[in-house]
């Protein structure tokens, strides 16, 4: 059976026996500091954008809808992509289909 | 395939810089060798052995400038094998080592260049990655930047990189 999660990665950064990052490079790395700091364990899932192949980290406190693209299969669009895709000039087009027109 | 195990226990007593060559035995790196072929790296764990407070920038990149005359043999505690004992196969399709024969690989600089940052703290972190389905990194081909990648120490900003000790692996397979 085919589902959402089907397509997720996983990142854990363990810092529970550890002084953890300092602030300024957790934040630097894109962190909450309160998730990598020390005795703090962060654990998120991973998913690819269909559009434009960015991997991105789920917050896993993040409440709002992400957003799925109906031509690729419903799968994963990140939130930059749900952002152009509504522009009225949007062409739909895949990453596969952009790495064809650039030849990649 | 067959799924395969590349282990390193490594002292990064150097950091470097995004685009800068790495030091001997301070890196891991995995290269195409063949025209067609290549692979993904499916995980990727690093765990600290540092013993002291130090930030390992850890940082996954590919190469500019691919390293040139092989590798170096791996020798204990480094090792790289099957994960299945009855598979063999892919194993000519890439390399894997911490050392170049002629020269180490250069690490891009190029924001173009894909670039997976693992900063842990390397006194007791640990840091694990289990990418998902077409979100594999890879190397392929016989051309910079995708023949090649490396894990090394980073000392850019934000990866903040300092003198640390890692046992890192990946589990990669060929095709």
């Amino acid at each position: 059976m085919w589902w959402q999660r089907s397509y997720e990665g996983e990142v854990f950064i363990d810092h529970r026996a550890s002084p953890g990052l300092p602030e300024h490079i957790a934040r630097a790395m894109g962190y909450d500091p309160k998730q990598t700091g020390e005795g703090r364990k962060f654990e998120a899932a991973t998913r690819m954008c269909s559009h434009c192949g960015s991997r991105v980290i789920l917050n896993p406190d993040r409440s709002r809808e992400r957003a799925t693209c109906l031509s690729c299969s419903s799968h994963y669009i990140c939130d930059a992509c749900d952002y152009e895709r509504r522009q009225p000039d949007y062409v739909h087009r895949t990453l596969r289909q952009k790495m064809e027109l650039a030849n990649v | 395939m067959s799924k395969r195990m590349f282990t390193t226990a490594i002292s990064y007593a150097t950091p470097t810089a995004l685009g800068a060559v790495p030091t001997t035995a301070q890196f891991m790196a995995i290269r195409a060798t063949l025209t067609i072929g290549g692979c993904d790296i499916l995980e990727i764990s690093v765990q600290g052995t540092s013993t002291a407070s130090a930030v390992f920038g850890g940082c996954l990149k590919r190469a500019s400038t691919t390293s040139t005359g092989g590798y170096t043999a791996l020798a204990n505690p480094n090792a790289d094998g099957p994960a299945d004992p009855r598979a063999n196969q892919g194993t000519t399709a890439v390399a894997t080592g911490v050392a170049g024969v002629t020269t180490n690989p250069t690490v891009s600089s190029l924001a173009t260049d894909t670039a997976i940052a693992m900063s842990i703290n390397a006194f007791g972190g640990l840091y694990r990655e289990n990418f998902a389905p077409t979100q594999q990194p890879s190397v392929m081909g016989t051309t910079a930047p995708y023949q090649e990648i490396v894990l090394f120490n980073c000392n850019t900003s934000p990866w903040g990189g300092a003198a640390s000790s890692t046992n890192t692996f990946f589990i990669y397979e060929p095709y």
